[in-house]
C-alpha cells in the first residue's frame, strides 16, 4: 500500500517535471510540428497550438500552479503573446494579449495523450480592443 | 491521499448543498470563510436564482481540489447590467478550492464569460 501510495506520487511528480519540460520547450519559440510531436498524441491539441500559434506567434505560456493526481496534470497557466495573424475572423492588432487559461492534460509514457481547456475568451477579446 | 479523498468527498457534499437551491449566506458560511467566494456565488444566485453545479472531474492534491464543473441556471435577475432574458445557461468553468478543517479558505475560478454572452444572447461589435 505503501509502495504503491509512493508509485503514485512519484508519478506524479515526473508528470510535473514533463510538463514543466514541455512548456519550456514550446514558450516563446515558433510551434514547429516536429516540436509538438515530441510531447503530443493528440491531435486536436497539436491543431489548437498550431492555430494559436500562427495568430500569436512564438506565444508564451507561464505555468502558475499545478495540480497532479494519477496521470493527470491541471495547469493554471498564463499565455502572453502578440496578435500578429488572422483570429476568429480579426484581423491582426498587433496588440499584447495576456489572460489565464486552465489547461488540463493526461499523460502517458511522456506524452500527452488528451487535454481540455478552459480559457477566458472574453478577456482576449477586450485586449484586442472589440467591444462586447 | 487520504487527504485527497476527503476534500473530494467534502467538496461533493458542498455541491450537493449547494446546487439547485437558493444560496443563502449561512448556508455558504457552513462551508466557506472565504468571502470573495461566497459573495460571488450570491451574486450569481440573484441573476441565475438556483443555478446548479455539476462537478465533471476532480484533481486532488495536498490541501487543493481543481474541479471541472458545469453551471446551469437560467437568466432570470440583472447580471453585469443585463436585464433578465430567462434564457437558460450551460456554461463551463474550473474552480479551485484550497481546504482546510472542512472549509474552503481560498478559491480561484476560470470561465468562458464570452459563451456566457452568447448564450445571454449579447452581440459582440467592433470597437469603431
Amino acid at each position: 500500500m505503501l509502495t504503491h501510495k509512493r508509485n503514485g506520487m512519484n508519478q506524479a511528480m515526473k508528470n510535473k517535471e514533463f510538463i514543466l519540460q514541455y512548456y519550456n520547450t514550446l514558450s516563446g519559440a515558433i510551434k514547429t510540428p516536429e516540436m509538438l510531436q515530441q510531447f503530443i498524441n493528440d491531435p486536436i491539441l497539436i491543431e489548437t497550438i498550431t492555430f494559436f500559434d500562427g495568430a500569436f506567434p512564438k506565444y508564451e505560456m507561464t505555468a502558475e500552479e499545478m495540480t497532479s493526481e494519477g496521470n493527470r496534470v491541471v495547469v493554471r497557466a498564463r499565455m502572453k503573446g502578440r496578435h500578429e495573424g488572422t483570429w476568429e475572423g480579426i484581423m491582426p492588432t498587433h496588440r499584447q494579449v495576456e489572460f489565464p487559461m486552465v489547461v488540463s492534460y493526461e499523460i502517458v509514457d511522456n506524452k500527452i495523450v488528451t487535454h481540455w481547456l478552459v480559457a477566458d475568451q472574453s478577456a482576449l477579446i477586450e485586449q484586442l480592443g472589440i467591444n462586447t | 491521499m487520504n487527504q485527497a479523498m476527503n476534500n473530494k468527498e467534502f467538496v461533493l457534499e458542498y455541491l450537493n448543498a449547494l446546487s439547485g437551491k437558493d444560496k443563502t449566506y449561512e448556508m455558504c458560511a457552513h462551508y466557506i470563510t472565504d468571502q470573495a467566494l461566497i459573495e460571488h456565488i450570491l451574486f450569481f444566485d440573484s441573476a441565475f436564482p438556483k443555478y446548479e453545479l455539476v462537478a465533471e472531474e476532480m484533481t486532488s492534491e495536498g490541501n487543493r481540489i481543481v474541479v471541472r464543473a458545469r453551471m446551469i441556471g437560467k437568466h432570470e435577475g440583472v447580471f453585469g447590467g443585463i436585464q433578465p432574458s430567462y434564457r437558460k445557461i450551460d456554461l463551463p468553468l474550473v474552480v479551485t478550492y484550497t481546504i482546510e478543517n472542512r472549509k474552503i479558505i481560498s478559491h480561484w475560478l476560470v470561465a468562458d464569460q464570452m459563451a456566457l454572452m452568447e448564450q445571454l444572447g449579447v452581440e459582440r461589435a467592433t470597437a469603431e
